[in-house]
């Protein structure tokens, strides 16, 4: 595969004449290629490998749901949280899992909004793991409360108390940001799959799977006038997430910011927690990719044109956290409070040291590589830097949280914050519950948006140099028709 | 069930009602509710319950006695109201006359006898808990028999009444084989227990009561004895005092049994005014960092064995100038007493020594003759009475231990005391040996365990007594409660029904105890017309004893006594659970120790050069050999101490008691017949670590991780201050932060709020902090566990850092390590104006009141945390698990340990998991008088309606508590003062709370 990339460049080159794209689909598929490619992989018996993975996960997400009945039924005091440290894994887990869940919609809207057609290939993955990822996030808002029965107290309805809810709490606006993206994503991740549904409603033999795809395709023919609506309508979803992009992460960074701890309360963060959420996503899609398109042989779908520009946004939304950082320090000291000076010196010297330089480690000098083009498509180096990505991105919550918590303004309340083994359970449960959810969506959905990818073949596109493609591709179209 | 024992508490317990069933039944009842199975008619019913009346009249019934309310209540008790009854608790010797909160029958509240000169109102931690041991859930119920192989008389238990037959049964049968039989009490101070016990000696044949303390540290007995030919020792009033000088004298904390009085004396002189800028000067010579030394102008830090020497010096320093006869005797820092002695001859006769309780006789002497030579002994000035009954015990014990070695004693009954726990090993073998042993006990101690008989011992809230203080006023001992368990004697009842036993008439015509006691007291108050008075006001006047003259010759018959090696270890009493006695108590097992704030247990507290010499660091565990025995502690660092001591209590490591057992360790085996002291010990590692749960972990206030020496004022965080008394008088003050309203171009508007600030009509609730009058006793820690029904959380809790206390003692030190200045900064909600933690709970649970207030609603709180994490004081306290009923779950193996439910405070909500809750300024007691205000027709609270319970319980009087609006009230006034500081003002969160700077009087005293 490689060598054709290679192959196709040195043609071009020869000819002296212009730069050609790469394709963005190798292998020259026919339209029907891609159909069938993509709804086999729902009609395909789940492989014995595919059950051992999926029971796996699906075991790590029940473990993980049970640790959280058992802190419901016992307390939040099962946790390693103390006086000083109110928050500790809940909340890292939380905004962690809400910045992996930035990719999604951002490949999907704002990538869309700016025409990028390489984000065909993998906008589905990536919105359902959007979606994944804001499940498992708004799980730990819920749980991390002491009394989760009276959780509903946080949305503003009429009741007999007569208790409206605070507006002036970023927890409320959080509850808003959050909810709102999750539907916005859900609906937007919905609506551009029903072609594809309904692709898979024609394809599927099973009676029951073709009864399950037929009622979510929305009674989808593929007519012109549904083709005309659904680009109406993914235009303007597309066009209210990216809003949202920035908005929902922001209102996550304003948790913090509203406070007046040293630390927290600091204007950067919104843009700093945006790129970072840019970055966790990224590198979380790229985990996933990596691994989707091996297992399920999409080499040719998600090429390594797209794992490069991916690794290009995750160079940079890495230097922007990294900018990010040292302006945090720098303020710190310029500044002249010798309480927030006395954090930041404290995050890089103090208890919490290693959590600090693991998250600069891993956030700013491993997405480095990155500079040289062969490393960008090297896969086994994109995939160790996507993880290491994963894990900074994990560490910058936690440091910022912990570390700002456990030495603050009255020496006399300081303290230390370990988490238990519940925490971490529950932590390891999430990545369960979304492992298990990508597992059933990357069997049961298609993958690939279908349409999208086949609208970005060679075929569909109005070309000047006659060749056989187009030909062929017109051939199809009216075969087909 | 919580609903039916306080019901039953209400139509039971109390003495205001005539109980109808026994304690027993009443127990069992409230698990059971009856049912009737059977439809009765009407008729039927009618004539059960005829019936039932008629058996209910008939039945017996517990005595029912008048109760006399204290001065200020109602007659009568109205439901929802407290009454207030005036009585006393004996702690050891001393006696702290209170007035107990009575809620529908149960006492609730304790608080200090604001008519009595003694204690003024005031408390300390361990009379605030005392009210815990009353409901304690481990108190003995039944009489019990037969634990132990031994010889049982035969007969009936039932009742104590049946008890006592048998146990003079035994005493018959013992005097009957020509042996002896003994009656051991704890130190007390009460004149009808001391005739009682003459009775017993007249009257039961063979019988001797002997005095049996928990610890003995008796030099100063041993030194009046000589000196003055008193028995007893005497009290210094420290309101007196110009110049204090301790030599290891903890005379503010819990060790001085009188610590009340000291600290109320000491602490009025510690305030200095602009009108009136003068202090009294305390300087400290000590090898530890004690709470008192803590608070000194000076410190002196020199080595135990060098006190003698030291005050050898001072006295010859203070001979020589008033022409007395120099002592030979070895001196020691010379140079330190002289400077020493010119400030106390400048101070003349308010100058004052006051010796540790523990140093030798010798020691006790010099001070005594220093003292004497100043002319600060006499009555009105600085040592003007003498403690009742703090005569020497020793003998005494000795004689017991001699009689027990002949094999002279038969039988032994043992009341409160705990020898099993406190006695030597030889001791211990010499009792067990005892044919009989009877136990007179609260709890299933370790004495108890080891006796064939157990009789259950009453509270003091729940028995008529009487005790003398100092002062010669007369204390009455006022039930408050009828005995939970059903059974239970006072010591006093105890003795009356032993000597009617033998002797009916012995008693007088007496029938009953109280009888007895009434007769007593009212030939102590001189007539009948007196009685109702005594218990209205708890107390009456009586003559005090004059002091005689000091004979200083007799101080040649003192040698220099205290040989201690160059690693001493101090064994002294805890400063929560005193001596043990009170060891069983969650509430004081988890009140922080005021220096080191280590909570739980005993612990190794030595200085950083010496951990450094041995090799070991925090919670290392060392190995303490003292004369072949060896105890292991874990080690805690400490700032300010000699390197050549050890610091560790007594009053840990119970093997009875199932919340204190197995916290700490039992140091009683490494003393010499239970003496307080130093004793030269052979320390070594063991490898071993032991985790010490502590309250502070930081106590520097830099803006470093640690303590940098030689640092500059630069880079000590803003939060806690002190000066010196020339500072203070030059006009030193903190500067209030102005917040900018333009920028720094003088254009700009930089509005703080874009809204004009609440304006506060009514009441503005505020509170002052005196931190120079502030001892850091922690008696305000415990009075609000108790006023807000706070719950233990157990050691595991504390380690993790989850402590509920709504106020807490924060120590920080200032200057450098070698040097260290300390300052206690009590921390409670600051109820800020602008408070951080409002604005980001997402469901409105903490709200601002028009008062002040800063509110937390505990029934609306979710529980998100984040109002904590806002706080920049750190105050909310999250009940991260189910406390209420947690510790009891784990400690007693019960959810509801009855009776302890009915130790809350009705006005204060028990707080459930999941919720915040913090210090609320006793809002309850806030509505209390404002009720009472609006009934006498006033819209304002009168200045000093309103205590909180911090404020009323601080012996020092470091807290003021009023209305801010009221520009003629104290609070408003000692805000304008010239050393009143915001903590983090410069946050703008507009704090409630005011602290004044500490003032070191440095300048020394001239003539």
């Amino acid at each position: 595969m490689e060598s054709t990339v290679v192959a196709h460049r040195s043609t071009t080159h020869a000819d002296g004449a212009h730069l050609e794209r790469e394709p963005l689909v190798l292998g020259d598929p026919t339209l029907h290629d891609i159909t069938r490619k993509i709804a086999s992989i729902a009609e395909q018996k789940p492989s014995p490998k595919y059950l051992l993975t999926l029971s796996f996960t699906a075991a790590i997400a029940a473990w993980g749901v049970g640790c959280i009945l058992y802190t419901i039924l016992v307390g939040i005091g099962v946790w390693g949280l103390n006086n000083p440290i109110g928050w500790g894994w809940d909340i890292t887990n939380f905004v962690f899992w809400i910045g992996i869940g930035h990719a999604g919609t951002l490949i999907s809207a704002i990538l869309f909004l700016f025409r990028q057609k390489w984000r065909t290939a993998i906008n589905r993955s990536a919105e359902a793991m959007t979606i994944f990822a804001v499940i498992c996030a708004g799980l730990f808002p819920l749980i991390h409360v002491g009394r989760i029965w009276f959780a509903y107290w946080l949305i503003p309805y009429p009741n007999q108390m007569q208790m409206w809810t605070n507006f002036r709490s970023p927890l409320e606006w959080d509850v808003f940001a959050v909810s709102t993206y999750l539907t916005v994503s859900l609906i937007f991740w919905y609506l551009g799959m029903v072609p594809d549904l309904a692709t898979l409603r024609d394809f599927v033999q099973n009676k029951i799977a073709k009864r399950v795809y037929g009622f979510f395709s929305l009674g989808w023919s593929g007519s012109m006038r549904h083709w005309h609506h659904y680009e109406m309508a993914y235009l303007i979803l597309a066009g209210l997430s990216t809003p949202l992009v920035l908005s929902v992460h922001s209102v996550v960074s304003l948790d913090f910011t509203a406070g007046i701890l040293p630390g927290w309360h600091t204007t950067i963060f919104p843009p700093y927690f945006v790129a970072g959420a840019i970055f966790s996503g990224f590198a979380m899609v790229m985990t996933l990719l990596v691994i989707t398109r091996e297992v399920l042989d999409l080499k040719e779908y998600i090429t390594l044109k797209h794992l490069d520009n991916m690794n290009k946004i995750i160079l940079a939304t890495g230097m922007m956290v990294g900018y990010a950082y040292a302006m945090e320090f720098f303020i710190a000291q310029y500044s002249g409070n010798p309480y927030e000076s006395f954090v930041f010196i404290n995050r890089a010297t103090g208890d919490y040291a290693w959590a600090y330089w693991t998250m600069v480690l891993c956030n700013v000098v491993s997405p480095q590589v990155f500079w040289s083009a062969k490393l960008r498509r090297n896969i086994p180096v994109m995939f160790i830097v996507s993880i290491l990505v994963n894990i900074g991105m994990w560490f910058e919550r936690f440091t910022i949280i912990a570390t700002s918590l456990h030495h603050d303004f009255l020496p006399a309340s300081w303290g230390y914050y370990t988490p238990t083994w519940v925490e971490v359970s529950i932590f390891a449960g999430t990545i369960g519950i979304f492992l298990t959810l990508f597992l059933l969506f990357a069997k049961y959905i298609p993958v690939i948006a279908v349409a999208e990818v086949k609208a970005i073949l060679p075929t569909a596109q109005p070309h000047h140099h006659s060749h056989t493609p187009t030909y062929r591709a017109s051939v199809e179209l009216s075969q087909q028709s | 069930m919580a609903q039916n024992s306080i019901h039953s508490a209400l139509m039971q317990a109390s003495l205001e009602h005539y109980a109808a069933v026994t304690g027993e039944e009443h127990y069992e009842a409230s698990d059971t509710p009856p049912a009737l199975e059977t439809p009765l008619s009407r008729r039927s019913f009618m004539a059960m319950l005829s019936a039932a009346m008629a058996v209910t009249a008939a039945a017996c019934r517990r005595p029912d006695y008048k109760l006399v309310p204290a001065v200020k209540n109602p007659e009568y008790m109205i439901p929802g109201l407290p009454l207030y009854y005036s009585t006393c608790y004996m702690h050891k010797n001393v006696v702290y006359p209170l007035v107990v909160k009575v809620r529908e029958g149960r006492p609730v509240k304790v608080e200090g006898n604001d008519l009595h000169p003694i204690v003024g109102g005031k408390s300390s931690a361990l009379i605030q808990a005392t009210l815990f041991e009353l409901y304690d859930p481990e108190r003995i119920r039944p009489i019990l028999v037969g634990r132990r192989p031994g010889v049982i008389p035969s007969g009936n238990y039932s009742t104590a009444d049946n008890a006592i037959e048998r146990i003079a049964d035994a005493i018959r049968t013992v005097t009957g084989n020509g042996k002896e039989v003994r009656i051991l009490l704890d130190e007390h101070c009460s004149p009808v227990l001391e005739r009682l016990a003459q009775l017993v000696e007249q009257h039961v044949p063979g019988t001797k009561v002997v005095i049996y303390p928990w610890t003995i540290a008796d030099g100063a007995a041993v030194a009046a004895k000589a000196l003055l030919g008193i028995d007893g020792t005497l009290v210094p009033s420290l309101d007196h005092a110009e110049v204090i000088v301790s030599i290891d004298a903890d005379f503010l904390g819990i060790a001085n049994r009188n610590m009340v009085h000291a600290t109320r004396g000491f602490a009025a002189r510690r305030r200095p005014t602009k009108e009136n800028p003068t202090m009294s000067r305390f300087i400290a010579v000590e090898g530890r960092f004690s709470q008192t030394g803590a608070v000194a102008d000076e410190r002196i830090v020199i080595h135990p064995s060098q006190y003698e020497g030291f005050l050898t010096a001072l006295y010859n320093a203070v001979a020589r100038v008033k022409g007395e006869s120099l002592l030979s005797h070895q001196t020691s820092n010379v140079e330190h007493a002289e400077r020493v002695a010119r400030e106390l001859l400048a101070a003349g006769q308010r100058g004052c020594v006051l010796v540790g309780e523990h140093l030798s006789s010798y020691a006790h002497a010099v001070g005594l003759a220093i003292n004497a030579l100043l002319g600060s002994i006499g009555n009105g000035k600085i040592f003007g009475h003498i403690m009742p009954m703090s005569g020497e015990k020793r003998p005494a014990m000795e004689a017991l231990r001699e009689d027990l070695r002949n094999e002279r004693i038969g039988a032994v009954l043992f009341s409160q005391v705990n020898p099993e726990y406190t006695a030597d090993e030889e001791m211990r073998s010499l009792l067990r040996r005892v044919e009989y042993r009877f136990a007179h006990s609260m709890i299933d101690d370790e004495t108890a365990q080891q006796c064939t008989i157990t009789i259950p011992a009453a509270h003091q809230y729940e028995s008529w007594g009487d005790a003398i203080a100092f002062d010669g006023s007369y204390c009455v001992q006022q039930p408050l409660i009828a005995p939970l368990p059903a059974n239970a004697l006072s010591t006093g009842e105890l003795l009356f029904r032993l000597v009617k036993a033998f002797n009916p008439d012995g008693v007088g015509q007496a029938e009953t105890y109280f009888d007895f006691f009434k007769r007593h007291a009212i030939e102590r108050l001189g007539g009948e017309h007196s009685w109702e008075e005594f218990l209205r006001k708890g107390f009456v006047t009586t003559q005090t004893s004059a002091i005689p003259p000091v004979n200083l010759r007799a101080l040649s018959s003192f040698r220099p006594s205290m040989e201690v090696g160059n690693l001493a270890v101090l064994v002294v009493p805890s400063s929560s659970v005193y001596d043990g006695s009170h060891a069983n108590n969650p509430w004081l097992l988890e009140c922080p120790d005021p220096v080191t704030k280590h909570t739980w247990e005993n612990v190794a507290i030595l200085s950083k050069g010496t951990a450094e010499k041995l090799g070991v660091s925090d919670e290392d565990v060392i190995a303490i050999t003292v004369g072949g025995r060896t105890v292991e502690l874990p080690v805690l660092t400490q700032y300010g101490m000699h390197d050549g001591v050890i610091v560790t209590t007594v009053g840990y490591g119970r093997t009875a008691g199932k919340v204190s057992a197995g916290f700490g360790q039992n140091m009683y085996p490494l003393l010499t017949s239970r003496a307080l002291g130093y004793y030269s010990a052979v320390v070594t590692r063991t490898g071993k670590r032991s985790p010490i749960a502590r309250t502070q972990k930081y106590f520097h206030a830099q803006f470093t991780k640690q303590w940098e020496p030689q640092a500059d004022e630069e880079k000590f965080r803003p939060i806690v201050h002190d000066m010196t008394l020339e500072e203070f008088k030059a006009g030193k003050h903190f500067k209030e932060i102005e917040f900018p309203s333009t920028g720094t171009d003088g254009r700009f508007k930089i509005p703080l709020n874009i809204v004009d600030g609440y304006q506060y009509k009514g009441h503005k609730w505020g509170m002052v902090i005196d931190l120079s009058a502030c001892t850091g006793c922690n008696a305000c820690i415990i009075a609000c566990e108790s006023e807000n029904n706070i719950p233990p959380v157990g050691k595991d809790q504390v380690m993790r850092g989850r402590v509920m206390h709504w106020i807490r003692l924060d120590r920080y030190y200032l200057g450098t390590p070698e040097d260290p200045r300390s300052v206690v900064e009590p921390m409670l909600c600051q109820h800020c104006d602008n408070a951080p933690c409002e604005n980001v709970c997402p469901v409105a649970a903490t709200v601002h009141s028009p008062e002040g207030l800063n509110e937390m609603v505990y029934n609306r709180c979710v529980g998100t945390r984040y109002c904590l994490n806002n706080c920049p004081y750190k105050v909310r306290r999250f009940n991260f698990l189910a406390y209420f009923r947690r510790f009891y779950e784990e400690r007693l193996g019960t959810a509801e340990p009855h009776p302890l439910d009915l130790a809350m405070n009705p006005d204060v909500t028990v707080r459930m998991r999941g919720v915040m809750e913090k210090c609320t300024f006793c809002v309850q007691r806030i509505n209390e008088a404002k009720y009472h205000a609006k009934d006498q027709g006033n819209a304002r609270v009168p200045d000093g309606a309103v205590q909180t319970a911090c404020e009323q319980a601080c012996p020092a009087s470091a807290i003021t508590f009023g209305n801010l609006n009221d520009k003629e009230s104290r609070v408003s006034k000692l805000r304008t003062s010239e050393r009143s500081f915001l903590v983090l003002q410069e946050l703008n969160v507009r704090p409630s709370v005011t602290y004044l700077a500490k003032v070191r009087n440095t300048t020394p005293v001239v003539a």
